[in-house]
């Protein structure tokens, strides 16, 4: 007889109640505490959640998996091209979400491989990309390279990555640097200007902050993570605090190099003009923690969300490496000048591992600046982040939403608990235009479809040990 | 659901359903009788029948009196609810309680003591221990005169001598302001700790200072029937009903539970941070008497003398 | 990083000591669950904070071993605990009280109340959203989807009432199985009703707390004996349900041993009764080997087997608190109707108070059938899953029972018509009207009826009204009974003219 069992005795007790009204009322009558669960039946069958939950590893499993999320810490230690960092072969470009052939790709996400193949010297003009493209150019999702990529999320050996790593496993994760507004890659233009541009980022732009970065030694990156959600950014759709801290920090020992003052000049111009500079150093900040839990069997944690602009994808700690695909949404927001829902992309880039981290949508309550500019009020900002904790193993330490008391945000995505309620992982995304090189079109809400988590449910069911007394 | 409106043929009642001590079963269960308003608050209504019997209806965040309903689901607006009382009366008896509009049906029936047995010696003198210097820390201070009081009478109980006991038990009688005065809360919770505390389960236990004991129960009714008798004339009616409560070994919910931490059922800091939340001090003298009587059951001295 | 423990040779000291990377709480939340851990019984020394070379250096000294890998970003608790009960007890309020939840401040119960910020917090949609506070985990909801709350709260620590039937048998098996392991309770599942310091849970009557303590395998047998134990004056500590399986040799009584030793550590509990159907052998022993080993009176009561009835196991009760054995109430109506010969009609609500006719009916009257469309005596339980699909319960959908007594007091084979009416929380607001409806416009049409008679199972406070319900009865010209078996037995007697 264990010490714990008897408490319950000694009062009356307080009830969580799941189920039929009439019970929780008949309790309530008797002036004693119940707090009633608005309980809906699962869309999934009870089978394979039930093998799922009765699996004796889970607990620990799911455990592990969220202590070395939040015990990863991102610092930034180089930048350098992707063949060099990443070692990325001639003939082979990354891309944004679950694997995907060309045949099946999107505007946006065509248009940025002909970009990238352009720029990388693979074809001289855009029919003879795509013609490679078809045939011969091998196309790999970023997330399999230890790389992250925003929208399209197009890598090409030449471009230049941010190179971060957990100084306590020496693990690493790696990502582009951001083009910026507009007519950019990432969005599938790949006009002349747009060549140009990554060229400057290859040739000055990459090379100068690589040397401030070894001037200044390892950059915390989580560090200023944690104090830009507490000014309002929320690292996905909202990085401008984050963008100039890291500014601020660069700019003394970017001011010390050697390269022309004109260069210097138009890096600090260039990052200072784009707000979301800073996105493409907390996307593989968030890419370190979750890759820290992966292959854990018996787990359910999510490790990763990722779209490609025709699929959505996740993986899951206990499945490898495993993607649960299906088609993805079309975002709903609010849209610039004359666009209209007509023109949206389906949801692309890899940016919602910050969803999957504990930020973006999910630390919404943090950035209520945001949520007008994806169509809803502020209680729905904090609605939000809040509805998110049900579906989630932990809170973060780091990531604390002021208004909220200081409270962690909901972070560690649990397959099982996303089945059991329907409440679908909330991403905060920007809108791809569907012809390529149309640029951003809007800003919005989207979720991912839950046919990936019921995939995920099967195939972690499938991988549960036949039943025996549990361990724990 | 309450059953109440369907036995009820008046519109414009509201009933509810609540959860009541044992010591007034007899009371609601019985026929009907008239009741006055004492008292009237936000979350608690107290009622008397005139002849020295109280009874109150509580919200679940107010103090769980030995004579109270705690009122389940929503709490109705009591400070109207008590007003209502001058066009439509209040009564109690046949299964409720009834004040103006407002029909109280029983629910749940607890008890108002902690469950027999009392501690061992060992354990009631290690919860004495934190009880005491738990209360030493609180800005609180018995008034000097119930303070003096209560030493006198505790050590009364210690040596068994009934005829101090007796006189230090009037002399704090209605001692202090308030609507509970200090003095009948350090001697209600006197009497419920040698209900409760009594480790030596009422057998004539051993010796103190070389002396045979006799059982504690001979002392502490001389207090019961000191307390009854005149309390009624020396004190307000609440606290005279309150009293009465002790004198038989009933308590408040918060005290019942200060009552088990000190029998070692349960922990003690969060009994006794809302013990000492009870009224502007009542909870505190309370637990003054609380400890009073344990350490007079054990034997031990006052550190205070 | 992995816990350590060791045992200090000599002095029985369990020193535990567990590092977390990265977790983090400000100074004032360490100290909080400092002092919650503190206050712990058997618990003397704690040491919960950010692993800094100070506060390393307080670990050790301390006496606890110093951590291999631990920096200031780590956090680092040290548990010293006199034995592994306090010391698995320390580590679930550790694990409550870094969530923010400390003994004594119950957030966020009754009604989606607002966190500290006064921001409504949604409400749940899943037993594990909303365990903040809570002490006791009840779920109801359709049995396939029953597992997954269940293993929410055992998860959280709780103990869980699943009122739910229809569980799969492999899922009790497994949820008993990690319950035990927890040291939690598992009540069920089909556990329709429990009383837990006094409070009741499902079906339950309103009843004198007290000193008796109940293990039940049925919820209508517990309300029987609560009731009848209410009426004698004893009262009743708590009544832990464990479920119609729980006694099987596949199940193998875990919840009920579990709830012996709860009842047997529980100082409200002075004697303990074990209600059941005859239990599988083996299981039979293990119970019987741990009532033994408590250190009050256990009573085992299997109507049909150690006592003929339910009412026998209240008498046998009431001897061992050494109280009399009252007449049980019963309400006679002033012109009841007269008896004559026929079948024996039984329409039940409960399957365990038709049983216990069925068994003590059996011996007088041979062959009984328990389909209501057979001729010839006949018990039915309406409550029996044939009747439910696709309606509520009996108890609180009283239509198909009354349909067919309307045909039984109509019929002139019937001899006496069996009713069983039971009162309290979660019951119909007034079961009684049904059944005296039914009679009275059967007696409106001028035939002749075969007398009725009801068990009423209920106490004087429970919300329908005991007194209210029995009158409505009688005036109908039914015979009423509180105590089922004595029902019976006078149903028998007016069928046969012979004496019980």
């Amino acid at each position: 007889m264990t010490a714990n069992g008897s408490g319950f005795l000694a009062e009356p007790p307080r009830v969580v109640a799941a189920g039929a009204g009439f019970l929780a009322e008949a309790i309530r009558s008797q002036a004693a505490a119940v707090n009633a669960v608005d309980w809906r039946p699962p869309i999934v069958d009870p089978d394979p959640l039930f093998r799922v939950l009765a699996d004796p590893r889970r607990r620990e499993a799911n455990s592990a998996a969220l202590g070395r999320v939040l015990a990863s810490r991102a610092h930034l230690v180089d930048l350098a091209p992707a063949r060099d960092a990443l070692r990325l072969e001639a003939g082979v470009l990354l891309h944004a979400g679950p694997p995907i052939d060309w045949e099946r790709a999107s505007g946006p996400l065509r248009g940025a491989l002909i970009g990238a193949a352009l720029f990388e010297g693979l074809a001289g003009t855009s029919a003879e990309a795509e013609k490679r493209l078809g045939e011969e150019i091998t196309l790999v999702p970023c997330h399999e390279r230890s790389t992250v990529g925003p929208m399209a999320g197009v890598v090409s050996p030449s471009m230049w990555m941010f190179v971060l790593e957990d100084p306590s496993t020496g693990q690493r994760a790696y990502c582009s640097l951001n083009e910026g507004l507009g007519k950019v890659l990432r969005y599938g233009a790949y006009s002349p200007d747009v060549i140009e541009r990554l060229d400057w980022m290859s040739s000055v732009l990459g090379p100068l902050l690589r040397d401030a970065i070894r001037r200044h030694g390892p950059y915390d990156v989580s560090s200023t993570v944690a104090q830009m959600v507490q000014m309002g950014d929320e690292g996905h759709n909202r990085n401008r605090a984050g963008t100039l801290m890291f500014l601020r920090d660069m700019l003394p020992h970017l001011a010390e190099s050697t390269a022309p003052p004109r260069d210097v000049a138009a890096v600090a111009r260039f990052i200072g003009g784009n707000d979301h500079f800073f996105l493409n150093l907390v996307m593989p900040a968030c890419k370190l923690a979750l890759d820290a839990a992966r292959d854990l069997p018996g787990s359910t944690l999510v490790v990763a969300m990722a779209r490609n602009g025709t699929d959505f994808g996740i993986q899951v700690a206990g499945c490898g490496d495993a993607w649960f695909t299906a088609p993805a949404a079309v975002p709903e927001g609010l849209y610039l000048g004359a666009y209209g829902a007509e023109d949206a992309n389906p949801d692309i880039g890899d940016s919602a591992i910050t969803e999957t981290a504990g930020l973006g949508g999910f630390a919404m309550a943090a950035a209520p600046a945001i949520v007008r500019f994806v169509g809803g009020e502020v209680p729905d900002a904090i609605r939000t982040t809040q509805e998110m904790y049900e579906i989630t193993l932990g809170e973060h330490p780091l990531y604390q939403v002021p208004v909220l008391g200081f409270r962690g945000t909901p972070v560690g995505i649990d397959t099982t608990k996303v089945v059991r309620t329907g409440l679908l992982p909330q991403i905060n995304t920007g809108i791809a235009g569907k012809i390529a090189g149309m640029g951003q079109v809007g800003a919005g809400l989207v979720r991912p479809p839950i046919e990936c988590f019921i995939q995920a449910l099967d195939a972690l069911a499938a991988e549960a040990p036949e039943l025996a007394v549990p361990r724990s | 659901m309450t059953a109440v409106l369907t036995r009820q043929e008046d519109a414009g009642l509201v009933g509810v359903t609540g959860a009541a001590s044992v010591a007034i079963r007899p009371l609601l269960l019985g026929q009907p009788r008239q009741l006055a308003v004492l008292a009237a608050f936000p979350s608690a209504i107290y009622l008397t029948t005139g002849d020295g019997v109280v009874v109150a209806l509580v919200g679940t965040n107010a103090v769980r009196l030995p004579c109270a309903v705690v009122l389940g689901s929503e709490l109705p607006d009591l400070l109207q609810v008590a007003a209502q009382h001058a066009t439509h009366g209040a009564s109690v008896g046949t299964g409720g309680v009834a004040v103006g509009q407002l029909r109280v049906e029983v629910a749940r029936w607890w008890l108002p003591m902690p469950p027999a047995p009392p501690p061992d010696s060992t354990v009631l003198s290690r919860g004495l221990a934190a009880l005491s210097a738990r209360l030493s820390v609180q800005q609180h201070r018995l008034l000097r005169v119930v303070a003096d009081g209560l030493r006198r009478l505790e050590a009364a109980v210690r040596t068994r001598d009934n005829r101090i006991a007796a006189d230090a038990t009037l002399n704090l009688l209605g001692l202090g302001p308030g609507l509970t005065p200090s003095g009948d809360d350090v001697l209600a919770g006197l009497l419920v700790g040698l209900h409760h505390l009594d480790w030596s389960r009422g057998v004539d236990a051993g010796r103190s200072n070389g002396r045979l004991q006799p059982p504690i129960s001979v002392i502490r009714d001389a207090i019961a029937t000191r307390v009854l008798v005149d309390a009624p004339t020396r004190t307000s009616t609440l606290s005279a009903a309150l009293l009465g409560h002790a004198a038989r070994g009933e308590a408040a919910g918060e005290v019942t539970a200060v009552l088990n931490s000190l029998c070692g059922r349960r922990p003690l800091s969060p009994a006794l941070m809302r013990l000492l939340a009870v009224g502007h001090t009542s909870g505190f003298d309370m637990a003054c008497g609380i400890l009073a009587a344990g350490r007079a059951l054990l034997g031990q001295r006052d550190p205070g003398t | 990083m992995p816990a350590r423990r060791t045992a200090t040779a000599g002095a029985p000291v369990i020193r535990f000591v567990e590092v977390r990377p990265g977790a983090y709480r400000d100074s004032v939340a360490l100290m909080q669950v400092s002092r919650d851990l503190t206050d712990l019984d058997g618990v003397s020394a704690v040491l919960v904070a950010m692993a800094t070379e100070l506060n390393l250096d307080m670990l050790v000294s301390m006496g606890f071993d110093r951590p291999l890998k631990a920096g200031p970003n780590d956090m680092v608790v040290a548990i010293a605990a006199e034995d592994d009960e306090v010391l698995a007890r320390a580590r679930i309020v550790l694990e409550k009280a870094l969530r923010g939840e400390h003994e004594g401040r119950a957030r966020g119960l009754t009604g989606g109340a607002g966190t500290a910020d006064g921001l409504a917090q949604p409400v749940a949609r899943i037993t594990a959203g909303a365990l903040n506070g809570a002490t006791l985990a009840l779920v109801s909801v359709p049995g396939p989807y029953a597992f997954p709350e269940a293993v929410d709260a055992l998860d959280g620590g709780l103990p869980v009432m699943i009122f739910s039937d229809n569980m799969p048998l492999e899922q009790e098996v497994w949820l008993k199985a990690a319950a035990a392991q927890r040291g939690l309770l598992v009540m069920g599942p089909d556990c329709g009703t429990a009383l837990v310091a006094g409070v009741g849970l499902g079906f339950a009557n309103v009843v004198r707390p007290g000193t008796v303590g109940i293990v039940a395998a049925s919820g209508t047998g517990a309300q029987q004996l609560m009731c009848l134990l209410d009426a004698a004056n004893v009262g009743i500590s708590h009544c832990l349900g464990v479920g119609g399986r729980d006694l099987s040799a596949v199940v193998g009584g875990g919840s009920t041993l579990q709830a012996l030793d709860l009842l047997g550590a529980d100082p409200a509990t002075e004697i303990v009764v074990v209600l059941s159907k005859p239990p599988d052998p083996a299981v039979a022993e293990l119970i019987s080997h741990r009532a033994s080993a408590l250190s009050k009176p256990v009573v085992i009561g299997l109507p049909g087997d150690t006592f003929p009835d339910l009412t026998a196991v209240a008498a046998a009760v009431l001897d061992a608190v050494g109280q009399p054995r009252p007449a049980w109430p019963r309400w006679t109506p002033s012109n009841p109707l007269p008896r004559r010969s026929g079948a024996l009609r039984g329409l039940y609500a409960g399957g365990t108070l038709r049983d216990e006719a069925l068994s003590i009916a059996r011996e007088r009257l041979g062959g009984i059938s328990d389909d209501p469309g057979a001729f010839g005596h006949v018990l039915v339980d309406f409550g029996d899953d044939r009747f439910t699909l696709g309606r509520a319960h009996p108890m609180i959908d009283p239509t198909l029972r009354a349909d067919q007594l309307g045909r039984d007091l109509a019929d002139p084979a019937t001899g006496v018509v069996l009713v069983d009416v039971v009162l309290g929380h979660g019951a119909h607001p007034s079961p009684a009207t049904s059944i005296a409806e039914v009679v009275g416009e059967a007696a409106a049409t001028g035939e002749i009826l075969p007398p009725v008679v009801a068990a009423l199972i209920g106490t004087e406070t429970d919300p329908q009204g005991l007194e209210l319900q029995a009158q409505l009865l009688v005036d109908a010209g039914v015979r009423v009974f509180l105590s089922h078996a004595e029902a019976v037995h006078v149903a028998l007697h007016l069928l046969t003219g012979e004496s019980p």
